[in-house]
C-alpha cells in the first residue's frame, strides 16, 4: 500500500543535485567527444544518453524496492557480485591486459566489479550493524570483517584490474574506521599494510599490474603516458582561467592534447571551457552531493541505513578523489572514471544505483521512529 | 529486523561530522589548485595554449635485416619518401594547392580526391599525397618548405609533410620470395588485435609480415616507433625557449628504436644452385641439415617480387601473382600438396619390416602387376622385375613389391607408420600458412565419404598414390629422419635473432629430438636408397655422376586423369618426385624435389637434387677432400650397395 510519507519525506534536494550534474556531464561529454571524428558522438555520447536512461530506471526501481528488502537480502546481493566476480573470470572479455567484462547484450558489457562495489556495501553493512559500535574492534573482531573485503578484493585482482580492486580496500577502511577500530590495531596495520604491500608486488602481480604500480609510484618511468598527460591536462585546464574558453571551444582537447578526454582526463575539458567558474561549481555540486548523502546517513535512525550510506558516500568520495588528484596534478595518475562526467556504462549504472539506495534509505527514514 | 540500542545509533552518527570535515579539507585543496591553476597562472597557461600546436612527426622505426647462414644480406631498407598533407594544418588550401602543383608535376584534381577520401579521418593524420616521392620532388619541396610562405616566389606550402623513412627492400626477389615473404599494412580489424596483444607495437600505417619469416618474426624484425613532436607556433614555426613547452617536446617525442636482425639458416648459395636447376618449371626444392632441422634452401617456383607489393602495390602484377594459373604467391614447399609416388615407398618398407610381415629375405613375385578382384594393377615396368626382396623394391621402386607388403600391413597401420615419418602432420616450421597433407585411414574415409574402405584403395596408397597428399618440406623432413638414422628434427628457417648492438638475443636451437624409427629398421632403408643410385639397375643411376655420395629414391605421381600416352606437354603429364641425402655415410643434407608436370623423377627431379647437393656440399666439404675420402672407402660402400 502507497505511503503518502514517501512523498512528503522525498528528498528533493539530492535529486535536483544528481541531475543537474548529470546534465552537465552530457554536455561535457558531447564537447569533449565532438573532436574525436564522426562516429565518436555515436558511440560515446550517444551510449552515454541511453546508459542515463538505463540509469534513470534503475533509480526508480531501486527507489519503489522496500528498504527491508534490502536488509533482508544484503548477504545475498553480497554472494550474487561475488558468483558475478567468478563469472567474469570464466566467460570474460579480455579489453586491454584484463578481463573485467560480461557480455549482456549484443553492444552492451557490463563490468561487475563496478556492481560488485555495491553489493560489497550492502553486505559489510549489515555486518557492520550487527556489532556494538561503542567497542572499538581489535585484532581479533576484525578479522570477519576483513574476509568481506579480500574475496571481492582479490577476484578483481585476478581479474588484472588493480584500480577497481583497490577501491574496495578504501571503502572497506572507511567505513570501519568510522565504525571504530582500537589505535594499535590501526598503527600495526598501517605497518603491515606495508610489508603486505611489498611482498604482493613481488611475488603475485602480473606483469601487467607491476607496470601499473610502477606507473603509479612513478610517472617519469612512462614518458609518453602519464608524466606527459599530466601536463597537458595542466596547460588545459590553466588555459581557462576564471571564465573558460565556452561551450565546443575548448582548443587543447580538441587538437587531442589531452588523451582519454571523454573518460578519465573528462574533467580538463570541463576546465578549459567552463574555467574557474564552471569548475567551481561541479566542484561543490559534488561536495552538496556527499554532505546530502552524509546527512543521509547521520538521519538513518539505524546502524544498517548509517553505514549504507556511508559506504556510498565513500564510494562516490574516492572516485572524485582519485580522478581529480591525479588530472590536476596532486597524485600519481591512475584511470578511474568522475562520477556522473566520465563515459562509461557499467561505471554510470553504478553511480545512479547508488544514488537510488541513498534515496531510499532517506525517503524510508521515518519507518523506524 | 535487529535493531542495537537508540544509543548505538548515535554513537556511530557523532562521527559523521568528521567524515565531512574529510571532504571539505579535500574539495579545498582542489579548489586551491584550481586557483593557482587558472586564476594564479591561468595568464601564462592561455598564451601557451593560444600560440602553440603540437605537431608529432612519427619516426617509423627500421626494420631490422635479414641475413643467410653466412650473414648475407637478403632483406634490407631503403629511404623511402612520402609527400602528405595534414588536413589541421591546411588553412589556406588552394594557396597550398596551387603552390605544390606548380613545383611539382601533380594535378590538383587529383589531390583534393585524396583529401576528400580520407574526409572522416581525423584532421591529424597526414593523408598521403605522393608515395616513394623521386628525390627531386622532395629537394624542390625542402627548398621551399621552411618558412613556409616563400614571398619572393609567391610559394606557401603549409599543411605539406615530406616523411622519409626506411623502406624494406629485398635484393634477390624472386629466389627468397617464399621464404622471406613480404611486408603488408594490418587492415583495421587485424590492427586492432594486434594493438590489444602488443600494446604500443602496431599502429595505423604501419608495415608488417604477411608471409614467410617477415610474418613469423614481426615482433622481432619490427623495430619501436618514435616520436618527434615540436611545438609550434600558429603559423607552423618552431617555438623555443620555453621551459614548460621543452618539457612537453621532451616527453613527446620518443627516439625510434631499430628493429633486430634475423639469421636465417638459408644458404644462398645452395638457394641459387636450386633456382638455376629447375629453371623456370613448376616446383619446389626443400633442402635440410637432416642433424639440426636448418633449412639451407627452401624454393619455390615461379617466385614473385615482393618489392613490388610491399607498402604500394603494382596492381597489374598482383592481378598476375595472385590470379595466373601459375599461382606465384603459392609456396609449394609448405603449401602445395601432392600425391608423393614412390618416395612413399619407405613408408609400408618401415610397416612391413617393424610389423615383422616381412623380412630382408621376403621375396615376392613381379609379373608387371597384379591381379586384384577385378582391377589389374600395373607395376611400372611392364616386363616384370621377376623375384623382388626389399632392398632391390625400393631400388627398381617395384610396385608389385609394395602392393604385397600394403596388403598384408593394412591401410591403419599404414597410416601409424606413415606418421612416424612425419606424413600427415604439420611439420611445425616456424612460417605460417604450412598444409598438413593427407593420409587416409578407414576412420578417415568413413567420416569424409561415409563410405567403408575398400582393399583394393590400400593398393594405391601402398605406392603413394590414391589419397596420400603430402608437401615437398614433409617430404624432405622425411628423408632427414633416414639420414640422420631415426631422430626426429624440426625443420626451421631462423638461426638467430641479433639486436641493433649485435648482442645475440636468442639463439634457435638445432637440436635432434628423439629417436622416431628404430636403428635395425632404418638400415636397410638407408641401404636400399643407395642402391637407387649406385646399384646397376637403380631408379637414380644418373645422380651417382656427383663426387658426393648420394643416397635418394624418385618418386613419379600420377596426376589424377593422367594417361601418359596423351599430351605430354599438358598438365596432365606426372609430377617427378626426388627426395635425396648425401654423402651416404655422414649425411649433412637431406633434399626433397618436386618438378610439376615434369614427367620422371629421375628425369625431371634427381638432376635438380644433385645440383642443390653439390652447391652445398662444395662449401662445406669440397671437391677434392671428397675424392679423397672415397679412395678410401667409396668402393666397399659402393660394392655393398648393390649386395641384396
Amino acid at each position: 500500500m502507497f505511503d503518502r510519507r514517501l512523498i512528503t519525506n522525498f528528498n528533493w534536494p539530492l535529486l535536483i543535485v544528481v541531475m543537474v550534474l548529470s546534465a552537465i556531464g552530457l554536455v561535457n561529454l558531447f564537447s569533449a567527444t565532438s573532436s574525436f571524428g564522426t562516429d565518436a558522438q555515436e558511440n560515446y555520447f550517444k551510449a552515454q544518453l541511453m546508459w542515463t536512461g538505463v540509469g534513470i530506471l534503475t533509480l526508480l526501481v531501486t527507489t519503489s524496492i522496500h528498504y527491508r528488502f534490502f536488509y533482508s537480502s544484503s548477504y545475498v546481493l553480497y554472494g550474487i557480485s561475488i558468483i558475478l566476480l567468478i563469472l567474469v573470470l570464466v566467460i570474460g572479455h579480455r579489453v586491454s591486459g584484463s578481463q573485467s567484462w560480461i557480455q549482456i547484450l549484443p553492444g552492451m558489457r557490463l563490468q561487475p566489479s563496478e556492481i560488485a562495489k555495491l553489493g560489497f556495501i550492502l553486505g559489510f553493512s549489515r555486518y557492520l550493524s550487527s556489532l556494538d559500535a561503542r567497542r572499538p574492534l581489535g585484532f581479533v573482531g576484525l578479522l570477519p570483517s576483513m574476509v568481506f573485503v579480500l574475496v571481492p578484493f582479490l577476484l578483481i585482482l585476478k581479474q588484472g584490474d588493480l584500480g577497481s580492486s583497490l577501491f574496495f580496500g578504501l571503502i572497506y577502511i572507511t567505513m570501519i574506521l568510522v565504525h571504530g577500530v582500537k589505535m594499535r590495531v590501526v598503527a600495526t596495520f598501517g605497518i603491515l599494510g606495508v610489508v603486505l604491500v611489498v611482498v604482493a608486488y613481488m611475488f603475485f602481480l602480473s606483469p601487467y599490474q607491476k607496470d601499473r604500480v610502477k606507473n603509479f609510484l612513478n610517472p617519469e618511468l612512462d614518458r609518453k603516458g602519464s608524466g606527459y598527460h599530466v601536463v597537458q591536462a595542466k596547460i588545459a585546464v590553466g588555459s581557462g582561467e576564471f571564465w573558460g574558453k565556452g561551450f565546443l571551444k575548448g582548443q587543447n582537447h580538441k587538437l587531442k592534447f589531452i588523451p582519454e578526454r571523454h573518460t578519465d582526463f573528462i574533467f580538463p575539458v570541463l576546465a578549459e571551457e567552463w574555467g574557474f567558474f564552471g569548475s567551481f561549481v561541479v566542484l561543490m555540486l559534488f561536495l552538496l552531493f556527499l554532505f546530502l548523502g552524509l546527512s543521509v546517513a547521520s538521519h538513518s535512525p539505524e546502524k544498517y541505513g548509517f553505514f549504507v550510506a556511508l559506504g556510498i558516500c565513500a564510494l562516490y568520495f574516492w572516485h572524485m578523489a582519485i580522478n581529480l588528484g591525479g588530472v590536476l596534478g596532486l597524485m600519481p595518475l591512475t584511470g578511474v572514471p568522475l562520477p556522473f562526467l566520465s563515459y562509461g556504462g557499467s561505471n554510470l549504472l553504478t553511480n545512479w544505483l547508488g544514488f537510488g539506495l541513498l534515496l531510499n534509505i532517506s525517503m524510508r527514514r521515518f519507518m523506524f521512529s | 529486523m535487529a535493531m542495537r540500542s537508540q544509543e548505538d545509533v548515535v554513537f556511530v552518527q557523532r562521527k559523521a561530522p568528521f567524515v565531512s570535515l574529510a571532504f571539505f579539507i579535500f574539495f579545498s585543496i582542489v579548489v586551491s589548485r584550481l586557483f593557482y591553476l587558472q586564476i594564479y597562472q591561468g595568464n601564462m597557461f592561455k598564451s601557451l595554449s593560444d600560440q602553440v600546436a603540437m605537431r608529432e612527426k612519427e619516426i617509423r622505426a627500421t626494420r631490422g635485416v635479414i641475413t643467410d647462414r653466412n650473414g648475407r644480406v637478403l632483406a634490407d631498407n631503403r629511404p623511402y619518401m612520402e609527400i602528405s598533407i595534414i588536413r589541421q594544418y591546411l588553412k589556406n588550401k588552394d594557396k597550398t594547392l596551387d603552390s605544390l602543383t606548380k613545383i611539382i608535376p601533380l594535378k590538383k584534381e587529383d589531390i583534393l580526391k585524396k583529401l576528400d577520401d580520407a574526409r572522416f579521418e581525423a584532421a591529424f593524420t597526414p593523408v598521403t599525397i605522393v608515395d616513394d616521392a623521386p628525390y627531386d620532388w622532395v629537394t624542390t619541396l625542402r627548398q621551399y618548405e621552411k618558412p613556409e610562405y616563400d614571398e619572393n616566389q609567391g610559394l606557401y606550402l603549409e599543411g605539406v609533410e615530406v616523411k622519409e623513412w626506411q623502406l624494406r627492400t629485398y635484393l634477390f626477389p624472386e629466389l627468397f620470395a617464399h621464404a622471406l615473404g613480404y611486408l603488408k599494412e594490418p587492415d583495421k580489424k587485424g590492427l586492432e588485435k594486434l594493438e590489444a596483444e602488443h600494446p604500443g607495437r602496431y599502429s595505423q600505417g604501419d608495415l608488417m609480415g604477411a608471409s614467410g619469416v617477415e610474418s613469423s618474426y614481426d615482433l622481432d624484425l619490427r623495430g619501436i616507433d618514435g616520436v618527434d613532436a615540436q611545438v609550434v607556433d600558429a603559423r607552423g614555426k618552431a617555438v623555443t625557449g620555453n621551459q614548460a613547452l621543452e618539457l612537453l617536446e621532451q616527453r613527446a617525442s620518443i627516439a625510434p628504436q631499430q628493429g633486430n636482425s634475423l639469421m636465417t639458416t638459408l644458404d644462398y648459395d645452395t638457394m641459387v644452385a636450386a633456382q638455376k636447376a629447375v629453371a623456370g618449371r613448376r616446383g619446389a626444392v626443400v633442402a635440410i641439415d637432416p642433424n639440426t632441422g636448418e633449412i639451407l634452401a627452401l624454393y619455390s617456383s615461379p617466385g614473385y617480387d615482393p618489392n613490388r607489393i610491399t607498402k604500394t602495390i603494382d596492381k597489374e602484377y598482383w592481378q598476375k601473382i595472385n590470379f595466373d594459373e601459375d599461382k606465384f604467391l603459392l609456396n609449394r614447399a609448405i603449401q602445395a600438396t601432392y600425391p608423393p609416388g614412390s618416395i612413399y615407398k619407405m613408408v609400408p618398407a618401415l610397416a612391413g619390416l617393424d610389423t615383422g610381415k616381412v623380412d630382408l629375405t621376403t621375396t615376392f613375385n613381379c609379373g608387371g602387376g597384379i591381379q586384384f578382384g577385378s582391377r589389374f594393377f600395373k607395376c611400372w615396368n611392364h616386363g616384370g622385375h621377376g623375384a623382388v626382396a626389399l632392398l632391390r623394391g625400393i631400388a627398381q621402386s617395384c610396385d608389385v613389391y609394395f602392393y604385397k607388403v600394403g596388403l598384408a600391413v593394412g591401410v591403419d597401420k599404414l597410416k601409424e607408420y606413415a606418421g612416424y615419418f612425419g606424413y600427415g602432420h604439420k611439420t611445425g616450421i616456424d612460417i605460417p600458412f604450412e598444409q598438413a597433407g593427407l593420409i587416409p585411414s578407414s576412420e578417415w574415409k568413413e567420416k569424409r565419404f561415409k563410405l567403408p574402405w575398400i582393399e583394393s584403395e590400400t593398393l594405391s596408397i601402398s605406392i603413394g598414390q590414391g589419397y596420400d597428399l603430402v608437401t615437398p618440406l614433409q617430404a624432405a623432413r622425411m628423408v632427414s629422419f633416414i639420414a640422420n638414422g631415426g631422430y626426429e628434427i624440426t625443420p626451421h628457417l631462423a638461426k638467430k635473432i641479433v639486436d641493433p648492438n649485435g648482442e645475440v638475443v636468442r639463439e634457435i636451437s638445432g637440436e635432434k629430438g628423439k629417436r622416431v624409427i628404430p636403428e635395425d629398421h632404418i638400415k636397410p632403408i638407408q641401404q636400399g636408397m643407395i642402391n637407387v643410385v649406385h646399384s646397376p639397375e637403380g631408379t637414380a643411376k644418373r645422380v651417382a655422376a656427383s663426387p658426393y655420395m648420394i643416397a635418394g629414391k624418385t618418386g613419379t605421381a600420377q596426376v589424377i586423369g593422367h594417361d601418359s600416352k596423351l599430351a605430354m606437354n599438358s598438365r596432365r603429364v606426372a609430377h617427378g618426385w626426388f627426395v635425396s641425402f648425401a654423402p651416404y655415410d655422414d649425411p649433412k643434407i637431406a633434399v626433397a624435389v618436386i618438378i610439376e608436370n615434369g614427367g620422371s623423377g629421375s628425369g625431371a627431379a634427381a638432376p635438380v637434387a644433385m645440383e642443390v647437393i653439390n652447391a652445398y656440399l662444395d662449401k662445406i666439404i669440397g671437391r677434392e677432400e671428397m675424392e679423397k675420402r672415397k679412395s678410401h672407402t667409396g668402393d666397399t660402400e659402393a660394392s655393398g650397395g648393390v649386395e641384396e
